[in-house]
This record gives C-alpha cells, sequence and structure tokens, in this order.
C-alpha cells in the first residue's frame, strides 16, 4: 500500500470543523443532551462509588418503599433500586455504545466499499444489507439472541447486526458523492492506492453523517436493549438493566408503585439526550439529516 | 350577516375543537361502554349456572397425553375420585366397586352404568382398549408409567372387567392408576380423534372451542350423578398475558382467574375468594450427565445451599411448603427429617463444595419471565457467599424445552407433579426422573434409584412399604440431582359468589359441585 502524497486534500479545513462545533453549541437542545448524557456517562462510570449498595446483594426487606436506608426502596429479592439503577446505566449505555460501533464497524467498510467500487462490490455488498432489511430489527436480535443465549455481548451483536444495513447505505450514498470531487481525484492522481484514498481521503469526508448515525443507532439500542431485558432475554440477573428492572418492576405494579417509575425515567432521558446530540450534530454538520448533511460536508470538503 | 376572516379563523377553531372533543369523548366511552356491556351481559357474572373463566393455558383433549389441562375433568369420567382435600380415600365414579383378588395379583371393576356424550353406553370393551393404548409410551406418555403393572384387561361381561398384574401389586399403586384413567369409547380413543374434540362421559359436554379464545362447556343432563353439575355452561377465556387476566377479573369480564401468580394474591385477597389446588411441586435440577454436576460431592453441596424458606417467602409470598426429595408433604413417602439433616446450610454446603474438589463455576437454563429466575437469583446469591458462581440464562421457552430434552443444561429450576400416594409414579414423565433414559443421567441413571423406584411399586405390605419408601428417599439424597424447594399450589381468585370450585391432587379443577 502506498502512502499518500504529501499536500493532497484528506479532511475538512479545521475552520469547518470548528464552525460545526460551533453550530452544535449554539442549539440549546444539543447541549442539554451533550451535558445530560456525559451526566449519565459519569454516574455509569463511578457507578462503585456512587451506588449505595452492592446492585446484588440481596440485604434488605423486599419491596420496601422509599426511606432513608433505600432511597428509592428495594426490588422483589431486597435489592436497593437506586444503586441497580446506576449500576443499570452501565449495562444500557456500554450496550448503545457497542452496538452503534458494531453496526458501525461493519456497516461503514462496506458502504465505503460499495460506494467507492461500484460495479460488482457495490452489486454484493447492497444484497447482503437487502438480505439484513428483510427481517425486521426487533426480530433479528431475537433470532440471535435465541441462537447465542443471553448476555451482554450478545445483546451488542444482536443489536449490531441489525443496525449495519442504515450504516452501510448511508455511506455508500456519502461515498458516491464525494469520490467523483477533484480532492478525491487528486489524491488518486497523485499515486494514493485505492484502499488509501478510500481510507484517509474518502472516509474523513463523510464522517459527518455517521456520526449523526452513530447517535441514532445508540438511541435506538438503548430502547432494544430494554425490551429485550423486559422480555427476559437481556443482560442475564443479577446484573441489572433498566428494561430487566421495568419488567420486574410491572410483575408487582400493586406492591411497589414507584418501583418501575425511575428506571423509566432513566430510559426516557437516555434516548431524549441522545435523540437531541443527535439533531445537534444534524445540524451541525450540514442540516436537515444525515443525506443531507453527507451533501454539505462533501461541498464544505472542496 | 357577514363574518369577518378573524371570525371565520375562530369558527372554524372552534369547530374543530368540537369535532376533536366529539371524537376524544367517542374514542374514550367506546371501551367503557363496551366494558359495561360486557360486564352485563357478556361475562354473565351474575346468572345463574354460567361461570366465566380465565385463564392463560393451552387447552387440548387428549387425557393421555397432558397433565396439565384444567379442564380435562370436565369431559371426563375417570374409574375413581379423590377428595378435593389432599387425601387419597378413593370414591366410586366410573367404576361403581373394584375388587382386589386376595393375592393383590389382580383387580375387578365393576363398571357404572353411564353414557358417554354421545349417548352410546360406557362399556368394558372400552376399558378394555384404553388400557391397551396406555400401555404403549408413544400414544399415552402421561399414563404409561401409571400403567405399567398391567399385564392383561380383558373383558368379563359388559360392565366387568378384570385387570391381571405382572406381578402383587399395593393397592394405592392401582387405586392411582384408576384416579388417572379415564374412559373414552373405544372408536374414538386415539390420538388424532381426541386432538380437536374430547370424548368422554364426564359431567360438562364441549360447546364451542376456538383455540387461543375460548371454550364453552354445557352441562351434560346424562351425568351419573343426578342433579349434578349444577352450572348449566362454563366458558374459559383465553389470556396470553396473566396482568391482563386478572384486570378482567378485577373488571368483572370474567367471574374467575384460573392458575394466576403468587404475588396477586395480597391484592385480591379481600375482594375475591382465593382457592389453593394441590398444585405442583418446585425442583432444583443438576444435570449428572455433564460437568460440573457430574461430580456427585459437588451435587450434595449445592443440595445444601438451597434456602427454602426464604423462597417461600419471597417468590411464593408465604404459598406452600418446603420438600427435600420429589415427594408432596400429603405423600407417604414425604419424610420432614430430612429438611432438617439435608436442609439449608451455608457452613455445610461450604465444606461439602471444599471437600468436593469440583469446579466453582455452572450455568442455569430457566424460561425467560418465570417465577424460576427468581428461585434461582436467591440460590444464586448464597452460592456466590461461598464460593461458587452460578449464571442464570434466561431463554425463550420453546429453546429452554429444546435444550431441557437434548439434556444441554447443566442445572434448572421445573415443576413436577403430584406423585399421588404412590412413590413410584415419581419416575413417569419423559424429563428428569424418570427410571431409564432421563434427561439428566440419560441411559446411566443409578441402578439403586431403578431398583429403589422398582421396590416402591411393588411393596405390598405396610412394612415392605416403609421401608421401599425410606431406601427410595436415601438414594434420592444421595445421588442429588432433583432436589425438592417447595411445593407450588396453584391459585384461583373467584368472584365471591362463585363457590365449591376445587382442584383434584392431579390438579385438575372439578366443577361438579361449582355454584355461580
Amino acid at each position: 500500500m502506498s502512502a499518500l502524497p504529501a499536500g493532497a486534500p484528506t479532511v475538512a479545513p479545521r475552520r469547518r470543523r470548528l464552525a460545526a462545533a460551533r453550530r452544535f453549541a449554539q442549539s440549546r437542545s444539543a447541549v442539554v443532551g451533550a451535558v445530560g448524557l456525559a451526566a449519565l456517562v459519569v454516574m455509569a462510570l463511578l457507578a462503585p462509588i456512587v451506588a449505595p449498595f452492592d446492585p446484588a446483594v440481596q440485604g434488605g426487606e423486599p419491596l420496601l418503599g422509599p426511606s432513608g436506608t433505600h432511597l428509592l426502596g428495594t426490588d422483589q429479592l431486597g435489592r436497593d433500586i437506586v444503586s441497580r439503577m446506576i449500576h443499570g446505566a452501565r449495562g444500557s449505555l456500554l450496550v448503545a455504545a457497542g452496538a452503534a460501533a458494531v453496526g458501525a464497524g461493519i456497516g461503514v467498510p462496506l458502504g465505503l466499499v460499495a460506494g467507492y467500487l461500484g460495479r460488482w462490490a457495490d452489486a454484493v455488498a447492497m444484497r447482503v444489507v437487502d438480505l439484513l432489511l428483510a427481517v425486521p430489527g426487533i426480530l433479528l436480535a431475537l433470532v440471535i439472541i435465541a441462537v447465542l443465549g443471553p448476555g451482554r455481548l450478545n445483546l451488542i451483536l444482536a443489536i449490531g447486526i441489525g443496525a449495519i444495513p442504515e450504516f452501510a447505505r448511508l455511506t455508500r450514498v456519502a461515498t458516491l458523492e464525494v469520490r467523483e470531487r477533484d480532492f478525491v481525484l487528486a489524491a488518486r492522481g497523485m499515486g494514493a492506492s485505492t484502499p488509501d484514498t478510500m481510507a484517509r481521503t474518502v472516509l474523513p469526508n463523510v464522517l459527518g453523517p455517521i456520526m449523526v448515525q452513530f447517535v441514532i443507532t445508540a438511541s435506538m439500542a438503548v430502547v432494544v436493549e430494554a425490551g429485550l431485558s423486559f422480555l427476559g432475554l437481556g443482560t442475564p440477573p443479577p446484573a441489572p438493566s433498566w428494561g430487566g428492572m421495568l419488567q420486574d418492576a410491572r410483575s408487582y405494579l400493586y406492591q411497589s408503585p414507584t418501583y418501575g417509575l425511575f428506571p423509566g425515567i432513566c430510559l426516557a432521558a437516555t434516548v431524549f439526550f441522545l435523540e437531541r446530540i443527535g439533531r445537534g450534530l444534524q445540524l451541525a454538520v450540514g442540516g436537515g439529516g444525515p443525506r443531507a448533511a453527507a451533501r454539505g460536508l462533501g461541498r464544505g470538503a472542496v | 350577516m357577514t363574518i369577518s376572516p378573524r371570525q371565520s379563523r375562530l369558527i372554524s377553531r372552534r369547530a374543530l375543537l368540537r369535532t376533536g372533543l366529539a371524537a376524544t369523548g367517542a374514542l374514550a366511552a367506546a371501551p367503557l361502554l363496551g366494558a359495561c356491556g360486557s360486564g352485563d351481559g357478556d361475562s354473565t357474572g351474575g346468572d345463574a349456572g354460567k361461570l366465566t373463566l380465565g385463564t392463560t393455558k393451552i387447552m387440548q383433549f387428549d387425557p393421555y397425553l397432558t397433565n396439565t389441562d384444567i379442564h380435562l375433568h370436565a369431559f371426563y369420567t375417570y374409574l375413581v375420585d379423590y377428595p378435593t382435600d389432599s387425601t387419597y380415600e378413593a370414591i366410586p365414579a366410573g367404576a361403581e366397586k373394584w375388587e382386589f383378588a386376595a393375592d393383590q395379583a389382580s383387580v375387578t371393576l365393576t363398571l357404572r352404568a353411564a353414557k358417554y356424550h354421545s349417548g352410546a353406553a360406557v362399556s368394558a370393551a372400552d376399558v378394555v382398549a384404553g388400557i391397551k393404548r396406555a400401555l404403549n409410551p408413544d400414544t399415552a406418555f402421561t399414563l404409561a408409567q401409571p400403567s405399567a403393572f398391567i399385564d392383561t384387561a380383558t373383558a368379563v361381561d359388559d360392565r366387568t372387567v378384570r385387570v391381571d398384574f405382572k406381578a402383587p401389586t399395593p393397592e394405592t399403586l392401582v387405586i392411582d392408576w384408576m384416579f388417572a384413567f379415564p374412559l373414552i369409547p373405544a372408536d374414538k380413543n386415539t390420538p388424532k380423534q381426541l386432538e380437536h374434540e374430547p370424548a368422554g362421559s364426564g359431567a360438562f359436554r364441549l360447546g364451542e372451542f376456538q383455540r387461543n379464545q375460548r371454550l364453552t362447556l354445557t352441562k351434560n343432563p346424562d351425568f351419573y350423578d343426578a342433579g349434578k353439575p349444577y352450572l348449566n355452561e362454563v366458558e374459559y377465556r383465553f389470556f396470553t398475558d396473566e396482568d391482563a387476566l386478572v384486570a378482567a377479573l378485577e373488571s368483572g369480564t370474567v367471574d374467575g382467574a384460573a392458575y394466576i401468580g403468587f404475588r396477586h394474591s395480597e391484592r385480591l385477597k379481600d375482594r375475591f375468594t382465593l382457592v389453593e389446588g394441590g398444585g405442583r411441586m418446585t425442583l432444583f435440577f443438576m444435570n449428572a450427565t455433564i460437568p460440573p454436576f457430574d461430580n456427585k460431592l459437588l451435587r450434595q453441596a449445592l443440595a445444601r445451599a438451597i434456602d427454602r424458606e426464604r423462597i417461600i417467602k419471597q417468590v411464593n409470598f408465604g404459598i406452600g411448603d418446603p420438600i427435600y426429595t420429589a415427594f408432596m408433604p400429603t405423600s407417604p413417602a414425604f419424610d420432614r427429617a430430612y429438611l432438617d439433616s439435608h436442609g439449608f446450610d451455608l457452613d455445610a454446603a461450604a465444606a461439602m463444595l471444599e471437600k468436593s474438589g469440583g469446579a466453582r463455576k455452572a450455568t442455569a437454563g430457566v424460561t425467560s419471565g418465570s417465577p424460576s429466575v427468581e428461585v434461582l437469583q436467591i440460590i444464586q446469591a448464597d452460592l456466590k457467599k461461598i464460593g461458587f458462581e452460578l449464571e442464570i440464562a434466561p431463554q425463550e421457552e420453546a429453546a429452554y424445552l429444546e435444550a431441557l430434552f437434548a439434556s444441554k443444561l447443566q442445572c434448572t429450576v421445573a415443576a413436577q407433579p403430584n406423585n399421588l400416594q404412590s412413590p413410584s409414579l415419581i419416575a413417569r414423565g419423559r424429563q428428569m426422573l424418570p427410571g431409564k433414559e432421563n434427561t439428566t443421567f440419560r441411559e446411566q441413571v443409578p441402578s439403586a434409584y431403578v431398583e429403589a423406584v422398582a421396590a416402591a411399586g411393588s411393596a405390598v405390605t405396610p412394612e415392605d412399604q416403609k421401608a421401599a419408601y425410606a431406601a427410595l428417599n436415601k438414594v434420592l439424597a444421595e445421588e442429588s440431582w432433583a432436589i425438592g424447594i417447595s411445593t407450588q399450589p396453584s391459585l384461583f381468585a373467584l368472584d365471591k359468589r362463585v363457590t365449591g370450585l376445587a382442584t383434584d391432587p392431579r390438579d385438575f379443577v372439578t366443577l361438579i359441585n361449582t355454584k355461580a
């Protein structure tokens, strides 16, 4: 593989990235989303310090209401709900980030190759994508969990595989637009190899919409993870998960009405924060949506 | 009169608001009106002689292929009945009398003069045909093991059958078989015939059956017990979700909710009549064919780490009794002493675990969303205290059952039916406790267990029975692959106007004395 010659225009100018960051910062709701998500991430990272009890220890009386010792009460096995909620954030955010990473990790190269090489590579890649699109995401995740068994890693794979088509199609569309740009032609003319051009010239110029899609996928993954945990097929016990807590709370709704309230709020808040960030990123990188953002960034790169 | 553009906009907004409110009102009122209609007419909760029961259980009509369907006793007359108070004093039903030979090698049954729903008379030939089917495990897996003591059956006359045994057999085992044996016309006694339509002589006939929606039973006017049943009609409504079923009970859509979870008991007990049925047993099974549970000492260690008291309190909401081996407290083989000598003791479990030298990690399979998940979480927390890591892998039910029957689960929590008054019936069925090819030992079922089951099934005198049951308990405790946790009574919540609903020892609903 030959290195890209010096002086080739590889990335968007720094000032355009700064302008995008400024636009993001000017969106109040995007900033709220970012701050909220950051708080959740910090809470998740510091869970062993922040949580008052071990989330798996069945130390209290079952189904206690909120009290000084247990701020939100205890669950059906006497575990502290606050501690389980805080530790539950780890699982939800890990699965969200992991699933989006799996989707992007496979979908982006697939779309890049399809869009840049075209012809048979495009046809093969898009048929693979069509195949994945033919199965509804939640059904695909259920089948994968049924085959692989429950567990966080399997959840990440199950949800991530379902996200591949979106990343692949988005990247392909953006690549089709960018590959004919002068700076790409220039890079090729200066002797850059095909893999090098794709990785160092095309990819950085389609990253904007991919970032937006990453956030959207993460927010979708939070919901799907909660759904699978609600069905009892997500994070295996005793590890806490918000969806699993909602499932338990549903069974004890009359005995402990507040049990399901806070995991539900956490879930809704996380999706809200991610959605706000996604919207802010859309506006920052071009406005209108991922595809429009791709066009906008493509223009900006020239 | 002229209308300004501003007025026009206001009028159209008002009209829109009116229309919106009307539509919203209609949407809100429709289900309410529907519910009212359902409560007054459809459910007929107040109608004399009709009962509407909600259930989440799937139904079929072949009594040779199921022991978990709640409606079967309504369609079929069995040779004898047992009282609903968990005792085993046989009550004449399809057989009005029975006489054992002095050598305990045969029994002569005299059938009651009764009619099937079709109008045909019950005959001895039907019993002979039924026994022939029952002896084939492929066509009668629930009856094959309880019928295994039978050698031949002969129709002496239209209403008399002589059943010869392979060897002298305890009366209790024969009576348990009679309790499990349904009367079905010989020409209809095939799985294909009974798949969609029952063919019995029980208290109720089939009215209408819409799979996964409703099952209607109508009173059989030719039922042998004159004047019974009291109800003219019973309707089972199917619910896919237990919470929806309980909500339907609370709204008056159904008169009773059958087989509901214990968690509802506290909330419903003041407004409804709660009826506890005989139920089943919950056991912790360890698969002795695969590591780490191929290590007997390890199995014995884990058996000491099951906190039955806490499981009954927190998972069963205080309902049920602790058990150690797979026998109900009403079984003659139930030995309470094992709960003390082999009961929950984490220190003893830790010492035995150390001695076993086995692995410290295993995975439990379980159906997702079932109460067994919570039982396993309690066991998991206790095992963690003694350094054993138990992972719980919830699965979708079909995948779980496939893994269970393929002997792929390391351990699980599962239910077992009541063994009535014959401890040898522990080995019936197809799962973890049969004497051969079971899912926890495959073809290596311990010979001591097989011999103990055989001895329990052939001990005739009280002394021999006592010794045989003790030996059976001993081998179960020694091999420690099936550890009893608790009884799991079935729970019904009924409108206070409903009386006389109960379950028999096999947990089938009996509606003969029910009034609504």
